[in-house]
C-alpha cells in the first residue's frame, strides 16, 4: 500500500463539501499530479472536485462528470486518483456499494487509487482526528490504511477549521450546482484562492 | 458576519426563510443568538413562529441547549399543543432516544390517526436506525392511506435506491409521473434510474423520458446530458440496424448542440476553455461517426 499525502486544497474542499450539505450524502473525486506518481511510494492528492449531493446511486450524471473532469485533468497534467464519500446518516461511515463501484473504476486507471470515507462526526470546528478513513484495493477487497499514519500537516487541519468557522462552505460549488446552472464552476477558483490565502 | 445585521434585517431574513421553507439551520441559529435573542420581546406574536423555526434549526446543528429553551417557552404558552409535541419528538430523535420518540409519536396517533407528521417521523426513526427494509414497509403502509403525498413517494424511491432495488424505485417514479405528468424532474429521475439499470430496452426508455423532460423544460441540463448519453449509447450498441443507429446519432448531435448553446450563453470563455467541457462531448460524438 502506498503512503498517502493530502494537500490543503483537497482536504479543505472535501471537508467543506460535507459541511455544506450536512443532511445529504456527498461525494467527489481527488486529483493527483500525473508525472509525480511514477515512483509509486507516496500518492499526493493535490486537489479535489466535489461531485454530488442529490443522488449518489445513479449512473448518468456521474458518467458526464467523470467525462468532463477527465478531459480537464488531461489538459492540466492531473489524474483522477481517489474518491471520497460521506454517507447520509451521521453515524454511517461504511464503505458501501456505490463507493466500491466508483473506487474500482478509478482503480482500473490508477492502481494506487484510494477511497476516503468521511467520518461525519469529525466535520466540525474541533476535530479530534483527520476527517476520513482511507481504503485501498488489495487483491479483491478494500483494506483500511493504518490509522496512525498522518496524511495531512497540522497546518492543513488548522486552515480547514478556520475556513469552516468563517462559513467558507457556502462558497463551495459541486457538480450538482453546475448542472443546476452551468455558470457554477466545479473547479471552485474563488474558493481555491481563499484557501491559498489562508495558508 | 451576523454582527453587521440589524434587528429588523434579521427578523426579515428569518421570515423569508420560513416562507420559502429553506433549510439552513446554521444561519437561523446565528441570527437568533447574535441579533434577535436579546430583544425577542419585540417580535410580538411572531415570537412563537420564530421559536419553532429556531428549535428545528438548532436540532439540525446539534445545538440541543437552544432547542430545549425554545420548547420550554412554547410549552408554557401552549400547554398540550400537538405542534409543540412534534418538536419534543424531534429533540428526542436528535438525542438518539428513539424508543421514547416512538412512544410520543404513537401517542399523537392514538388521538389523531391522520397525523401525517407523526407517521412520517416513525419512518424517519427507522431510517436513522438503519432499519431500511422496516422503513420501506412502514412508508408503503403510509402511502396506502395517503396516496397523493408526492414527497413521500420521492422518499420511498430514494429508500429503494439506497438498497439498489431499481425496479421498485422505478415504480415510485411511475406513480409520481402519473399524478404529476408535467413535472420534468420526475421524468428525468425515471430516466436516470432506467439508464442506471442499462440494457437496450431500458436505454430506449431512458431516452424517451429524457426527451419528454427536455420538452417540458428546455433548461433542464441533466435531461439534455441524459438525452445525449442515452442516444450515444444506443447509436453505438451492436444490436441495432443502420437506420436506427443513424437516428440515434442525430438525436445525440441535437442534444450536444443544445448543451453547447447553454454553455456558450452562460459560461465565460475562460471557463469553457479551461474545463474542456465541449471537447469531452465532441470526442464522444466523433467516436460515434467512426462507428456509424
Amino acid at each position: 500500500m502506498a503512503d498517502v499525502a493530502v494537500g490543503v486544497q483537497a482536504y479543505c474542499k472535501l471537508l467543506l463539501h460535507s459541511a455544506k450539505y450536512p443532511h445529504c450524502a456527498v461525494n467527489g473525486v481527488l486529483l493527483a499530479e500525473e508525472g509525480k506518481c511514477k515512483d509509486q511510494k507516496v500518492v499526493r492528492f493535490v486537489d479535489c472536485i466535489p461531485l454530488f449531493h442529490l443522488s449518489l446511486g445513479l449512473a448518468p450524471m456521474l458518467e458526464i462528470a467523470l467525462l468532463q473532469i477527465d478531459s480537464y485533468c488531461k489538459s492540466k497534467g492531473y489524474i483522477i486518483a481517489g474518491y471520497y464519500q460521506a454517507n447520509e446518516n451521521i453515524d454511517d461511515n461504511q464503505l458501501n456499494h456505490v463507493a466500491k463501484t466508483v473506487g474500482k473504476k478509478i482503480q482500473e486507471y490508477f492502481s494506487n487509487a484510494c477511497i476516503f470515507m468521511i467520518d461525519n462526526r469529525q466535520v466540525n470546528p474541533d476535530p479530534v482526528s483527520e476527517v476520513y478513513r482511507i481504503y485501498s484495493l488489495k487483491d479483491t477487497s478494500w483494506k483500511e490504511h493504518d490509522k496512525s499514519k498522518r496524511t495531512v500537516e497540522e497546518e492543513t487541519i488548522r486552515t480547514a477549521t478556520e475556513l469552516l468557522k468563517s462559513g467558507a462552505h457556502r462558497k463551495l460549488l459541486d457538480f450538482d450546482n453546475h448542472l443546476d446552472n452551468v455558470k457554477n464552476d466545479w473547479r471552485n477558483p474563488e474558493l481555491s484562492d481563499l484557501i491559498s490565502r489562508c495558508t | 458576519m451576523a454582527q453587521h445585521i440589524s434587528w429588523e434585517e434579521a427578523r426579515n431574513i428569518l421570515r423569508k426563510l420560513r416562507d420559502d421553507q429553506v433549510r439552513d439551520g446554521d444561519i437561523v441559529v446565528k441570527l437568533w443568538e447574535d441579533v434577535l435573542m436579546d430583544a425577542s420581546h419585540k417580535l410580538g406574536n411572531e415570537l412563537w413562529s420564530v421559536y419553532e423555526q429556531v428549535c428545528v434549526a438548532a436540532l439540525d446543528c446539534q445545538r440541543l441547549d437552544i432547542a430545549e429553551t425554545c420548547i420550554e417557552a412554547l410549552n408554557a404558552k401552549f400547554p398540550n399543543s400537538v405542534r409543540v409535541k412534534r418538536l419534543e419528538g424531534l429533540l428526542l430523535e436528535a438525542e438518539s432516544k428513539y424508543e421514547r420518540a416512538t412512544e410520543l409519536y404513537n401517542a399523537i396517533l392514538e388521538k389523531d390517526d391522520a397525523n401525517m407528521f407523526a407517521r412520517k417521523r416513525l419512518v424517519a426513526i427507522l431510517k436513522s436506525q438503519k432499519k431500511i427494509s422496516d422503513a420501506i414497509d412502514k412508508l408503503n403502509d403510509y402511502l396506502k392511506k395517503f396516496m397523493t403525498d408526492y414527497e413521500a413517494w420521492t422518499e420511498l424511491c430514494d429508500l429503494y435506491l439506497s438498497v439498489y432495488d431499481y425496479s421498485n424505485a422505478s415504480f415510485c417514479m411511475e406513480e409520481l409521473i402519473m399524478s404529476n405528468p408535467h413535472n420534468h424532474l420526475f421524468h428525468q429521475k425515471y430516466a436516470d434510474i432506467k439508464y442506471t439499470v442499462g440494457g437496450t430496452e431500458n436505454m430506449e426508455l431512458a431516452r424517451t423520458y429524457y426527451a419528454q423532460a427536455v420538452k417540458l423544460s428546455p433548461n433542464n441540463v441533466r435531461a439534455l446530458y441524459g438525452l445525449f448519453l442515452s442516444s450515444t449509447n444506443l447509436a453505438m450498441s451492436s444490436g441495432k440496424g443502420a437506420k436506427d443507429k443513424q437516428l440515434n446519432g442525430k438525436y445525440a448531435a441535437w442534444a450536444a448542440d443544445q448543451i453547447r448553446i447553454k454553455y456558450k450563453t452562460q459560461q465565460s470563455e475562460e471557463q469553457m476553455r479551461e474545463t474542456k467541457v465541449m471537447e469531452s462531448i465532441e470526442k464522444l460524438l466523433e467516436s460515434l461517426q467512426a462507428v456509424g
